[in-house]
């Protein structure tokens, strides 16, 4: 029987289940690895996060590092090093993981958004004196800068069209 | 009670009291040997497993990355060693990993 295994380092065989550092092989036993090494180091990685006064990227991977380094040699190292041509999702889930180059990317507007304040301004201001068409622009906008329309904005479409074509692996990590 | 200070280990840790050489002769042996080794290493050391403030926290989140799974008393001794600073986490883990698997 063929096993569904995460092995984006192509060496399960001989290196374990992502080459953890006991060469483990049996995911149930991974589990238990894992969870351990969550247990003993969550208070520590909580506390530290509640030091930061802002959260960055950096500290996703310190976090990751913190929790697992006892585990995997590679905790807290960027995805795109290891598996930049593999598209995760959480065993049992289809949303894919978001790639790390999501993630790193600072918050930004869609470039398609037009110019606030002056130009609505200046546009209701023309609307009122010739026709309604730049009303319908101004309601577009909003719609744009919905909550949902922005988080769309941070993780394109072609982004998830373009990693869901590839190969899609089960991650119990 | 306890000497594992859950809430007072600092984030860098301090020197283990074994080598890893030691840790590894033991884990080469069979569970049953590594979970007596364990219970001595605590007791010696009136270590015990007591869970801490952000249990439920933990438990939330191993349920929702799917990996709910329960840990048992020898696990859980690792931990408090580790916590006290009487193994790394390597060791730690390597212990565990040969319990598990032999």
């Amino acid at each position: 029987m063929e096993l569904n295994v995460l092995d984006p380092f192509g060496d399960y065989e001989t290196a374990g289940y992502l080459r953890n550092f006991e060469c483990v092989k049996d995911l149930d036993v991974i589990a238990k690895l894992e969870a351990a090494a969550f247990k003993d180091n969550v208070v520590d990685a909580v506390r530290r996060l509640r030091r930061r006064p802002s959260l960055a990227y950096s500290d996703v991977l310190e976090t990751h590092r913190l929790l697992f380094n006892s585990v995997y040699p590679w905790a807290g190292e960027d995805r795109s090093i290891h598996a930049p041509d593999i598209a995760i999702t959480r065993a049992g889930y289809k949303t894919l993981f978001t790639h790390p180059k999501d993630i790193a990317a600072p918050p930004t507007m869609p470039s398609t958004v037009p110019q606030m304040p002056q130009t609505c301004v200046n546009t209701q201001e023309k609307s009122s004196a010739t026709s309604p068409t730049p009303i319908l622009s101004s309601k577009e906008t909003a719609v744009r800068f919905s909550p949902s329309s922005a988080n769309n904005a941070a993780a394109p479409a072609s982004t998830c069209a373009g990693i869901s074509s590839k190969k899609t692996n089960s991650c119990t990590c | 009670m306890s000497a594992a200070t859950h809430f007072t280990a600092p984030l860098q840790s301090s020197p283990a009291m074994f080598t890893d050489e030691q840790v590894k002769c033991i884990a080469n042996t069979d569970s049953q040997t590594i979970a007596a080794w364990v219970r001595s290493a605590a007791g010696q050391r009136h270590i015990m497993y007591t869970p801490s403030i952000l249990r439920k926290f933990a438990e939330a989140a191993s349920r929702l990355s799917d990996a709910d799974v329960e840990l048992d008393e020898i696990e859980h001794l690792l931990i408090a060693l580790r916590r006290a600073h009487v193994l790394t986490q390597r060791q730690r883990t390597m212990l565990q990993a040969a319990y598990l698997q032999r």
